[in-house]
């Protein structure tokens, strides 16, 4: 007997094994519904949205049953594809407002772009990125391309598009932002890591910083897309560095600059605004940025805010009879609840005494400096061996980016398409130019599109050697000046030197004919929209000319700013 | 025994005949050198008329033993660039040639460097025991491993005189070689087989070809580029031409865009030899620190001419037209002089003090124009200017270098051809070619600066650990002639107002009563540059110099002169002619003003 | 008999090999001193010890009609001269032959044996090439150590400067032949010998200068290469690199040729020893040409 029970003795613990083992076993029965026993602490987005995690997080097909496998899981439940399902039921007008507007249509980059490649006889929008309920999506881009038109579908898709709220972004510093509403709406840090209180995604990157609705929205959610050469990028004094590797400078730290928004800048003076605390959604409301139900042609028309609603207009003009500057005298309340002293547009400042000076936009004086990229040069290549192009790796794409390693050798291709390098003659900050916008102001122009198209196929044959698109309406070359509200305000304007009797500013380019072949670019092209406007002779001259007006003002204000004294003049 | 004696006697007859039917001996001929050379070597064209083969052989110049037969012996002690310096004096400078010149050219700048050096050696960090002061002292030893001498030897040691011509492929390969270096036709010494038994021999001229200063003058001041136009990039190498980045390239994978050309240049073709003498170029015999010392040339010589009777120089100009083979017979009784004596020979002066310019490469005329009488170069208030701070149309700028020195890696060493450790890498922040600054030039005078240069060195070790002990900072603004004259000028505000042009930096400038108040653009601290000025800020609103100058004696306005300066600015509104005639007693009129005495059409 | 020339010679050999017990190296040794002189005679009608030497031998050997030829028979048989001498003195030190000899003879045969050597050495200088000039700065500045009159005499071996290879040639062409041949007209009474080996011998050293290439001459601007002396001087020139030049080059060279001068002189005794020491310090000499040789051009 005593030998029988130690002889199946050992069954005994086997058998209590197997509960234990059952647990760690998987068992088809987890119910991924229950989120918070994984995601234990986490935030409320807010307090109007207390609900269960499956009423964004899941589509209602998917709620009632358990829930076998993670994926599906909504991510980004505003993402465009399903923001009516998830969203619509409570901000069906938000989202139609988000449909016309710039940022979902992008109507302002893809119509000018198509135009002047050639590709629609108008700038006026006809496709968009995501589906819209008026305008189609982009067409497939041709396997064969042959001409510039063939080529813009492509482009704008696979490069310009990083930045559309449907498109998942790189997952490079700077760049992390959520989909759809999530993409404005939901705070992603420049590194980001979710730091908000769930232990599972604490410390994960591509996560928002915290499972919360960003409120006010700062000024960094804004430059996820809005940098590079862009405004946006003024506003904090961000310049790109030159692509070529030897500008991936300083050493200081004692190893390579780190990158953000894949590129390295140099730091040049922000905005007074923004060295005052303003955030961007300080100045533009809901209506600039989601619309205001319209659809949106492009920015010129978009944006609303102006800078008379704070500082007051130009000495009493009635058409700022609904200016806020008589509120202004209290101050400004900024989206952080911080009181601004504002200073109002004052008549005893030497240059707005100048009557001429009336039909200038603020930021023609006012910008310290701006974005002046001259000639960019795109070049889809699909050739295997892309080594070539490893010395500007780093341009602000991740694709481009990718195909390299930390040194600069070549990694294997991807077959299909190849990637867009784009290229600049030369870039710089200073030296704006002028032109007229569709209100009739004069403001900052920059050379926008200047493009020289080049398509090598996957064999080497080059299809197009940089070449100049023609307009869609064959009224000429694809290059156009377009204005821009630069950014970098500053107290104290510009010198008049900077404009008056500079060539450059006026659109003659710099200095005269014989500088060259490369100088030329600098020489202004008419804009998109048949609104907008370069200096015409007459303003030209006038701005040119030394006139004995000019000579009077400009002696005035210096007199005002060196303070020269000066003793009564004795008649004798 | 005789018959011995026989045999042994016919085995002398039949070695003799055998040596008879081998050794073919030639018959001398009349006039002409024996050089058993050409029993294997063929050359089709000779060196240059003055040097011609027939007349005075190979081993006069190629050196080895002319003489013999065969290849061994032939060849010991053979040259294959007589030109190179090790050598000079044995081959071009022996007696009865050009006797003087490889002593004068040993010693000119070219050859020696000591400009480049002393720079180096004073502002990188660099152990003064092992200082030198000619690029041949760190040849022939191992000397010099401090940073200064071994970011020299590794970086900028492939310019000079003394490197080996040929030694490495491309650009590289072509520079140096000693006389050869510039005194050679570059494109009639395409690479060849000499084993062949006719083969090009290359040309030899006086008529030195802009080329064959851009080997080398083409970077640094990159005083080559600029005068040709050429202004080096940003590196895009845009617009791509078949698929990729275009021809405009320079060495070292640079680029440049097309700006606008030197008017000497554009307008007249000249050259860079028809400025720059030959006693300028290969030295008077005296060693020179700097550049300037030694070149002999300035506007004024040509624009501003003394015309004297030459006397004593006539013969040394007519040997120099008749050597330049292209000029057009002129007498050399009246003449210029280069600042160091050295006799124009490109210019005839008629009776009346006419001047006529010859180009030296073709002795093409080109229309010559003296430094106009006016009141523009008459105005005593710019007496102080340099013909350059007005006339130069752009400089080239390179703002921010980085320098950092891998230790971990190696790289080549190029005064002895070997790889030693330690790699260089430059980088640089921004490049610009408008609105050139100005300061005080050593000699006192007004004239342009650029950044020259403004180094950030950084060092690390093995590992690729930053060595922070080691990092280095050395600002400095150079001044040099861009050679980008042009005819147009700038406006009077363009310098008077114009704070980078100032050297404050760009930025907004505000000129009040106490002094001036500036902002500048560029944050350097938050570009992370560790400084607190921008990089194109020479002085502070102070007047206080932030960065070092070139030079001893050169400077940035100083407090006295920006005020000065900008308080002119006041009345250049309006009175923006030379004729005017407030600024010819300038102190006394603004005094006048100031009480209320002079009249003021601004002031209503 | 004119079928097999060589036979005759060979019966000669050995007659005379009969006749004294010797070898015919002292033939041998004449008959190639005759050729070099009759072939330095021709070779001085083109030689000129003043201006650019070099150049003049460069051209001897490159352009006169059959000087190459000349230069190579005049150096073969100047080596086999002194190959030959040495042989002969061998083999007469072997025998024992300074036993009968008088003291003074034999001293001035000692002396004849040292005048070969030095012949050899002004023929290397004679060259006119880098090694050349090396030789005669070499010599000039070994004579300077002797010790009280070292300075003086040697100036009257050499005189540095431009007219550097007029006394050397001077001693070569004219006195140190003449007393080559004053002493030797003491040591036989025929002067001339048997003309039977004479031609042979000359076509044998034909035979051989056609074959036979001497060393490239050295141009004397050349910098990149070590220059090395006659090959019977390389010992003491490896030794001059390390001690002192009055111990190596003028008392050790002297050493072996000392005490060969002085056997006769040496006691019975003490003979095995005396003869023990001159040849061990031959046989050292000898090493150390060999050693040079090998480690010269290895540590450049």
């Amino acid at each position: 007997m005593k030998s029988l029970i130690l002889h199946w003795i050992w069954i005994i613990p086997v058998i209590s094994l197997f509960p234990l083992l059952s647990l760690a076993l998987p068992t088809d029965s987890t119910d991924f519904r229950s989120c918070l026993e994984c995601h234990n602490g986490i935030e409320r987005m807010d307090k109007d949205h207390a609900f269960p995690c499956m009423t964004c997080h899941l589509l209602p097909e998917d709620r009632g049953q358990p829930l076998d496998t993670h994926a599906k899981v909504m991510r980004h439940p505003a993402a465009p594809e399903h923001v009516d399902v998830l969203c619509g039921a409570c901000h069906q007008r938000e989202i139609s407002l988000l449909r016309n507007s710039l940022h979902y249509t992008l109507a302002g980059i893809i119509g000018q772009t198509r135009y002047l490649w050639g590709a629609q006889e108008d700038p006026m929008p006809k496709y968009a990125p995501s589906k819209h309920p008026v305008l189609k999506p982009l067409p497939p881009s041709t396997s064969m391309p042959e001409t510039v038109a063939d080529l813009v579908d492509d482009l704008l898709q696979r490069r310009c598009f990083r930045c559309h709220l449907g498109q998942v972004p790189p997952q490079r510093k700077g760049l992390y932002r959520g989909l759809g509403c999530g993409a404005c709406h939901v705070y992603y840090a420049d590194d980001g890591v979710y730091k908000g209180g769930d232990a599972t995604l604490w410390g994960k990157r591509g996560y928002p910083e915290k499972h919360a609705f960003a409120k006010p929205i700062p000024v960094e959610q804004c430059l996820h897309c809005h940098n590079g050469p862009r405004v946006g990028a003024d506003y904090v004094g961000l310049f790109e560095h030159d692509y070529h590797m030897s500008y991936r400078t300083p050493w200081r730290g004692g190893s390579l600059p780190e990158t953000i928004y894949l590129m390295d800048h140099h730091r040049l003076k922000a905005d007074i605004h923004q060295e005052r605390g303003l955030l961007c959604v300080d100045c533009h409301d809901q209506g600039d940025v989601m619309g205001r139900g319209k659809l949106s042609v492009s920015q010129q028309e978009a944006i609303s805010v102006q800078c008379e609603q704070c500082h007051g207009p130009w000495d009493g003009d009635k058409k700022w009879a609904s200016s806020d500057s008589e509120q202004a005298d209290k101050g400004f309340l900024d989206r952080q609840g911080r009181m601004h002293p504002v200073p109002l547009w004052e008549r005893s400042v030497p240059a707005h005494g100048v009557e001429e000076m009336r039909g200038l936009h603020c930021t023609s004086c006012h910008a310290a400096w701006g974005f002046y990229d001259y000639g960019p040069s795109l070049l889809r290549d699909d050739r295997a061996d892309l080594s070539r192009w490893g010395p500007w790796r780093l341009q602000g794409d991740e694709r481009i980016a990718g195909l390299f390693d930390q040194t600069g050798r070549f990694l294997e291709t991807v077959d299909g398409p190849g990637p867009w390098f784009l290229s600049w003659q030369f870039r710089r900050w200073e030296n704006l130019h002028l032109g007229v916008d569709n209100k009739k102001r004069i403001v900052p122009f920059r050379p926008h599109y200047q493009y020289m198209v080049s398509f090598v196929d996957k064999k080497g044959r080059v299809v197009l050697d940089s070449v100049i698109p023609q307009r869609g309406d064959k009224s000429g070359k694809g290059w156009a000046y377009m204005p821009f509200y630069p950014h970098t305000v500053r107290p104290r304007g510009r010198s008049c030197e900077d404009c008056h009797g500079e060539k450059l500013a006026v659109g003659k380019g710099y200095r005269g004919e014989d500088w060259g072949p490369d100088l030329p670019l600098t020489k202004a092209e008419e804009p998109v929209y048949p609104r907008l406007r370069l200096l015409n002779q007459t303003e030209a001259k006038r701005v040119m000319e030394k006139t004995p007006r000019f000579r009077q003002m400009r002696h005035r204000i210096l007199r005002e700013e060196m303070g020269v004294q000066r003793e009564d003049p004795k008649k004798n | 025994m005789k018959k011995a004696s026989l045999v042994a006697l016919l085995v002398i007859a039949g070695v003799l005949v055998l040596i008879f039917a081998k050794e073919r001996f030639r018959e001398k001929e009349e006039g002409a050198p024996i050089d058993n050379c050409t029993l294997c070597h063929q050359p089709q064209g000779d060196p240059s008329p003055s040097h011609p083969v027939r007349v005075i052989g190979c081993s006069i110049c190629h050196l080895g033993n002319p003489f013999a037969r065969e290849e061994k012996r032939a060849h010991l002690g053979l040259v294959l660039n007589p030109g190179s310096l090790k050598v000079a004096r044995l081959t071009c400078g022996r007696r009865g040639c050009h006797e003087d010149l490889p002593s004068r050219v040993e010693k000119s700048i070219m050859a020696t460097n000591q400009g480049i050096l002393t720079a180096l050696q004073n502002r990188w960090p660099h152990d003064q025991t092992e200082s030198v002061r000619e690029v041949s002292q760190l040849i022939s030893s191992s000397k010099g491993r401090s940073m200064a001498l071994d970011h020299y030897r590794k970086m900028c040691g492939g310019c000079h005189l003394w490197k080996t011509r040929f030694r490495w492929k491309g650009e590289m390969g072509r520079r140096g070689g000693g006389c050869t270096n510039c005194h050679i036709l570059e494109l009639s010494a395409p690479r060849q087989d000499l084993s062949h038994k006719r083969f090009l021999h290359p040309q030899l001229t006086t008529r030195i070809p802009n080329e064959n200063c851009l080997k080398c003058h083409n970077r640094s001041a990159r005083t080559g580029l600029s005068y040709l136009g050429r202004f080096e990039s940003e590196g895009y190498g845009t617009p791509f031409e078949g698929g990729q980045p275009n021809n405009r390239r320079l060495s070292g994978g640079r680029f440049y865009l097309e700006l606008r050309p030197d008017v000497h240049h554009q307008k007249g073709g000249l050259a860079c030899i028809d400025c720059h003498t030959e006693q300028g170029v290969m030295g008077d015999g005296n060693s020179y620190v700097h550049m300037e010392e030694q070149v002999d040339i300035r506007c004024k010589t040509c624009h501003e001419p003394e015309v004297k009777p030459l006397g004593g120089k006539e013969e040394l100009a007519q040997r120099l037209k008749r050597v330049n083979g292209k000029q057009p017979p002129m007498d050399h009784i009246r003449g210029i002089l280069s600042t160091k004596g050295s006799p124009l020979y490109h210019l005839r002066i008629s009776g009346d003090n006419e001047i006529r310019f010859y180009r030296k490469l073709d002795g093409k005329e080109i229309a010559f124009r003296s430094l106009r009488k006016d009141q523009i170069h008459g105005a005593p208030y710019h007496k102080r200017l340099t013909c350059q701070a007005c006339h130069s149309a752009w400089m080239p700028q390179c703002y921010g270098c980085h320098v950092a020195l891998l230790k971990g890696e190696g790289q080549r060493d190029w005064l002895n051809g070997k790889v030693s450790p330690g790699r260089w890498v430059e980088g640089r922040s921004y490049l610009r070619f408008e609105r050139t600054s100005l300061g005080i030039w050593p000699n006192g005078q007004i004239g342009p600066f650029a950044p020259g240069c403004q180094v950030f060195l950084d060092v690390f070790d093995e590992q690729g650990q930053h060595e922070t002990e080691n990092a280095h900072l050395s600002l400095t603004m150079a001044s040099w002639d861009p050679h980008t004259t042009a005819l147009s000028t700038p406006t009077c505000m363009a310098c008077h107002l114009d704070p980078k042009v100032l050297g404050l930096g760009d930025g907004s400038l505000k000129v009040t009563e106490h002094g001036l108040e500036f902002t500048p653009l560029y944050e350097s601290h938050a570009s992370g540059l560790g400084i607190h000025f921008p990089l194109d800020a020479f002085v502070s609103p102070e007047g206080l110099p932030l960065q070092q100058a070139s030079r001893k004696g050169s400077r940035p306005f100083n407090l006295g002169e920006l005020k000065r300066i900008t308080r002119v600015a006041y009345c250049l509104s309006c009175h923006d002619t030379y004729r005017d005639p407030i600024y010819l007693e300038w102190e006394k009129n603004f005094d006048r003003f100031q009480s209320g005495k002079a009249y003021c059409e601004g002031l209503k | 008999m004119l079928r097999y020339p060589h036979l005759s010679l060979k019966r000669y050999f050995s007659e005379a090999k009969a006749k004294d017990g010797s070898f015919s190296f002292a033939v041998l040794a004449w008959w190639s001193f005759l050729i070099a002189l009759i072939t330095g005679a021709l070779l001085a009608f083109h030689y000129r010890p003043w201006g650019d030497v070099f150049r003049g031998v460069s051209y001897l050997t490159g352009v006169i009609p059959y000087g190459s030829f000349l230069r190579t028979l005049h150096y073969l048989s100047g080596q086999f001269f002194l190959v030959f001498t040495l042989a002969h003195a061998l083999e007469f030190f072997w025998k024992g032959r300074y036993g009968s000899a008088p003291p003074k003879a034999w001293a001035k045969l000692t002396l004849l044996l040292s005048v070969a050597f030095l012949l050899l050495f002004t023929g290397f200088i004679l060259k006119g090439d880098k090694e050349g000039i090396h030789a005669a700065n070499v010599m000039y500045h070994l004579a300077q150590e002797v010790p009280l009159i070292g300075p003086g005499i040697s100036g009257l071996f050499i005189r540095p400067g431009e007219e550097l290879f007029l006394l050397p040639y001077l001693y070569h062409v004219i006195i140190l032949p003449l007393i080559v041949l004053f002493f030797l007209s003491q040591h036989r009474k025929r002067i001339l010998p048997r003309g039977d080996l004479g031609w042979p011998l000359l076509a044998l050293l034909s035979c051989l200068a056609l074959v036979y290439r001497i060393p490239p001459d050295i141009p004397p601007h050349t910098e990149w290469v070590t220059p090395t002396g006659p090959w019977f001087f390389q010992g003491i020139q490896l030794l001059l690199r390390y001690a002192p030049p009055l111990l190596v080059g003028v008392l050790w060279p002297l050493l072996p040729l000392g005490l060969m001068a002085a056997l006769p002189l040496v006691p019975s005794p003490h003979m095995r020893w005396a003869r023990l020491a001159t040849a061990g310090s031959w046989g050292v000499h000898g090493m150390f040409i060999l050693l040079a040789w090998w480690l010269i051009p290895r540590l450049g």
